[in-house]
Parts: C-alpha cells; structure tokens; sequence
C-alpha cells in the first residue's frame, strides 16, 4: 500500500470508459473464467502490460503473466484473449 | 494529487444485509423482503403471479425466475441447471433471472460436491419447466376455447397454428396460476430435437459481472457495523490454550478485543478447532494483532504424531492382509504358482484443497438467529453446524451463498462459518472470519495419505494372471467416528474396487 501513496491506481471498476476495455471484451469473447476470483488481477495485469507493449510476443506474454496465478488452470484461455485483445487495440 | 479511479465494489454493498444477499450472485436485483428476516425463506420465484415448483416463477411482465440452489465455483452449474429448466420451459433465456437460494431443505441436496449437480437434477429441473410449461398452455387453451392439445410453444409464447395465434408468458401468467398444478404422468418433456439450450453451449449467467470486477465473492461480504476476525487455532489438532497473554495484540492500532473458542469436543466432525480469535476493525490489524499473542499450548492426544512413523505404519500394514472389498478368484493360489510376479509400493501424501479465496464467512447472532454469508458448497451443513453449535433451531440458521472462489471439496465443510457465528455470539457484532493463505493450508481437511501395495503375476504373454491391491489410509469416516477405520465401500468404488480391466484373478 505504501508504494501507492501519491499514485494514481486504476481499478478494475475505473477500467472500462464507455464501452468495455479491449481486454475485458476479449475476456468475454473467448469465455475465460470459471471461478472467477483471480480474474480482475489478470485482467488488470493484461491491460496494464498491454498498455506499455502494444505488440508482444508470446514470449513476452508468458513472462507478464508468470505471476498470475489461476487455480482453474485458464491459462490457454487468457492467453489467446490477450493475443486477441492485441489484435482489437491494434 | 492523488486520484483514485476506485467505485469500490464493496460500495455497492454499503445497504448491508440485503445488498449482499442480492448481489452476491451476480443478479443485480435487491429484494425488499430480505431487508427484514422475516421471510428468510423467500424468494422472487416464491413471490411471482406463476409458482408451480421452488425452483420457478414467472411474473406478468414476462420475467422467468430461476432459484440456482447449488453453489457455483466455476463449473457453472449455476447457468447449466437453470438453462435446463429455461429450454424445457421453452423460455427467452434473455428474460430468465437467476437468483441463488439460501440453505433451505426444501431445495433437496445442495452439497454442491462430487461432481453430480448435473446427474442429480437433470431431471428435477426438466420437471420445473415442464410443469410451468403445462400450465401456460392449459391457460392459453382455456382463453382461446380450444383443446391444449392444439397448443404448444414457441420462445415465451403458446401458439395456436390452427388460427395463428399467440400469447406471450407474461400475459398467461395469472391465468395460469389459477390452475392446479400438474402431476408428473399428465406432463410432455420437450423432444430432444427442440431443445434450444441443452448441449448447445451457453456463457456463464455471470460473464459479464466476473470480467467487470462486479462478481461477489465470500471475500466480498459486508455488512454494516460488522468487525473481522483472525484466529490462532491448536498447533496440533486437537491441543489446547494452556495459558496466553495477550496485552501486546491488544496494542496493535485497530484491534478491538480477543476471544478464546473452546475446543472441539471429538470427533471433529466440522467444529471450530478452538484457539484465540482476534478481533480487529480491519483484516490487516487482526493478522498483525495475532502475531502478537503469546500462547502456550497443550498439545493434547495428538502430540506424538510424527509424519514419517506414521507412514511407516501405513506402509508396513499395506504389506499384510486387510478387509477384502472386491475378489474375483484366488489370488494366492495363482501367487504360490511361482511365476513371474511384480510388487510395488506407492503412497500419496497430504493434499490441501488450496482454493484460490482462502475461507472466509461472515455471520451475525442476533436476537437467537443466526444469519451467515459465505462461500459454501454446503449451505443445509452450515445450518446444521451452527445450530449445534449455538444450540438453535435449524430454521433459525439463514445461510446465504456467495460465489466461491474455487471449493474442491474444502468449502463442504462448514467449521469456518460455524467459527464465524459462534464469535458473533460472543463479541455482540457481526463477524467476517478471514483465513490467511497460511491457515487455508494449514488448517485444511486434506486428501488423506495413502500407502498402497500392489502384486501382479504374469502369465507368458505378458497379460496379469493375478492382481492384488490394498491400500491404507485414515477414512473420510474417522472424522465423524474415531473409531472408523475401514474406507466407506461408495468411496471405494470411485476408482479402487470398480477397475476397469480384465483381470482373471484379483483382490481389492
């Protein structure tokens, strides 16, 4: 918390503008969660990652994601919703 | 400047009791009934103009009501089986709300555990929406002066082709509860060829509220003037306070008082473990409050448990006969026969359930009732737990679902709602109980150990002539009765005695 003093932090309901955030529409469209509970951390890291690589490789998805944990195993999923957010940013 | 674009979600919930209640499943549709708990039992289904089953109802406006009664944690059974009762219905899935049931008998079995939801109420669901479906017809028929047979269904209308005629859902609705409600035998399910739903794949009702942060989990609970709590159980199971001090916790900002929950009397059977709670106004100032408690324990009947003699125990008991489940032939006649012959030792260790949202419950006692919220897979055993526990009536126990965040088996077992309203009895607040991810794991009812030995002749073409099999562990029994100590033969059958390969000879 003492690292966000004096930041702007962007939640998960300040993510979306008018319409739904590419990731958050790519989420829907490939169906990710199940449980749902590690969902917004995934989300949020995937749109905060895709904000400063506009183009990345798969490689570079996996490390950003490394520490996002999902007990379901969504894993395949959320990353073809990212390479699928990517292509609707683009 | 600091800006923080945070609309809480936990805003939402700043209504209390009720906003919890309704939108912990996603259905952004609060009930004024549940404000009081007057009517704990009900629901809009019970309330709508068309009740013919406790898992339907259908309003004048067209709004079809559909009670998810099992727990949703990512199977999404809580769309599945509504989606059933929808297509038989012949319903707009779009017109369809769901709303989560509080732990009711009257539902049947909501242990939401084993795999079967599907399997159990496939049919009861069918049955639902064919008896909805039956009275729209008869009350459309009854309008239009023609035999129901004439009639049937489109989506949300009965039809009348003959004439080319229709009315929608909404409109029959009064008409149709005026008639008496069906029996089973007088009922047409849809053909299989009809089916809208079924096998069709269909999104989680709750998409939309898990991808916008909008989904409320136990975690999420809240109610107004609640505390939380962080608590220290036995080191070993079954230990005891012997003595504690707890003047340093108590100098910790934010934390409000500690309190002792009594030991469990055994066997555990799903009571709380005992030990000290601390009570805090926030999760961080009881996780810290704890740290600081000073406590000397009596280990109690468990103190010489030692893992590794343990498992040697179990290993060499594998190695001798036990209570034969499943035999086809003699084994040890085959075995004395001296031919090529292969044995193996195996064993399983401990296995946390490991949920993504460690538990966590929130209740309130009040006035002789209890009123919980909580991640349960088993709404019907936290009503039981906590009814024994406090030593209350049943029905006094309103235990509302959340979503969970993950279950496997752990959120069955209700002994963390039951800490949750044995506190709120003691401290005179509602009390939201937060497991760490330490306790999660710690404090877990585990998949049990396992040593298991295993004996296979071959005969000359490579195939097994005999099989043995045992295997040895402490039985899901034991939790319930100290003395269990044979494996239940139902669980048995869940892959140790019911093999599926051809073996001549075998024992199990």
């Amino acid at each position: 918390m003492r690292d966000t003093a004096a930041k702007d932090v962007t939640t998960i309901e300040g993510l979306q503008r008018n319409d739904l955030h590419p990731v958050q529409k790519a989420w829907m469209q490939i169906n990710v969660p199940q449980c749902g509970y590690c969902q917004v951390g995934q989300i949020m890291q995937a749109a905060a990652f895709l904000k400063s690589n506009k183009n990345p490789s798969d490689k570079e998805i996996e490390e950003a994601m490394s520490g996002n944990i999902c007990r379901c195993g969504t894993y395949q999923r959320i990353r073809t919703a990212i390479k699928a957010a990517v292509g609707e940013m683009k | 400047m600091s800006t923080v674009e945070n609309v809480s979600r936990r805003r939402f919930l700043a209504g209390g009791v009720i906003a919890v209640g309704g939108l912990a499943l996603g259905v952004r549709y609060f009930r004024s009934r549940r404000e009081s708990n007057d009517l704990p039992h009900d629901t809009h289904a019970d309330h709508a103009t068309l009740h013919p089953s406790v898992y339907v109802g259908i309003d004048p406006d067209g709004t079809v009501w559909i009670v998810a009664h099992r727990s949703e944690m990512g199977t999404t059974s809580r769309t599945s089986l509504p989606l059933i009762v929808a297509d038989e219905l012949d319903a707009d899935w779009k017109r369809v709300k769901i709303e989560q049931a509080i732990g009711d008998k009257r539902y049947g079995d909501q242990n939401t555990d084993g795999s079967h939801s599907i399997r159990s109420f496939y049919d009861a669901m069918r049955l639902a929406g064919a008896t909805a479906r039956f009275m729209l017809i008869h009350a459309a028929a009854q309008k239009w002066g023609v035999p129901a047979s004439e009639c049937d269904t489109d989506l949300h209308v009965v039809v009348h082709r003959a004439t080319n005629r229709s009315l929608g859902y909404g409109g029959l609705s009064r008409a149709a509860a005026k008639l008496s409600v069906p029996s089973k035998k007088e009922l047409e399910f849809k053909a299989k060829n009809r089916w809208r739903y079924i096998g069709k794949g269909q999104v989680s009702y709750d998409l939309e509220a898990l991808v916008m942060g909008q989904a409320i989990y136990g975690m999420d609970a809240r109610v107004d003037g609640m505390v939380y709590a962080s608590i220290e159980r036995p080191p070993v199971l079954g230990g005891k306070i012997k003595s504690y001090d707890n003047k340093e916790a108590l100098r910790v900002p934010g934390v409000l008082q500690t309190t002792t929950i009594e030991p469990y009397v055994p066997p555990p059977a799903f009571q709380p473990l005992g030990g000290i709670a601390v009570i805090a106004d926030n999760t961080w100032a009881a996780f810290q409050g704890r740290r600081k408690l000073n406590i000397t324990w009596e280990p109690g009947p468990n103190a010489t448990y030692n893992s590794d003699s343990y498992k040697k125990e179990l290993v060499e008991t594998s190695h001798g006969p036990g209570r034969v489940m499943r035999s086809i032939g003699n084994v040890g006649a085959e075995f004395a026969k001296g031919g090529k012959a292969f044995e193996a030792d195996y064993y399983v260790p401990l296995l946390a359930h490991a949920s993504m949202e460690p538990l966590v419950a929130l209740a309130e006692f009040k006035e002789g009732k209890v009123t919980a919220w909580a991640p349960t897979q088993n709404p019907q055993a936290v009503q039981d737990i906590v009814s024994r526990e406090l030593g209350i009536p049943k029905e006094d126990v309103i235990c509302h679902v959340t979503l969970l965040g993950g279950g496997f088996g752990r959120k069955s077992k209700p002994d963390y709602v039951a800490e949750a309203a044995v506190l709120s009895k003691k401290v005179g607040k509602p009390v939201k109980v937060v497991w760490t991810r330490e306790d999660d794991i710690k404090f877990d009812y585990y998949n049990a150990v396992a040593a298991m030995y295993l004996k296979a002749a071959l005969g000359l073409n490579g195939r097994p002539t005999a099989w043995l099999q045992r295997s040895v562990f402490p039985p899901i029994a034991s939790i319930f009765d100290v003395n269990a100590v044979h494996g239940d033969p139902a669980q048995l059958q869940q892959g140790w005695t019911d093999v599926p390969y051809d073996l001549p000879k075998s024992s199990h």
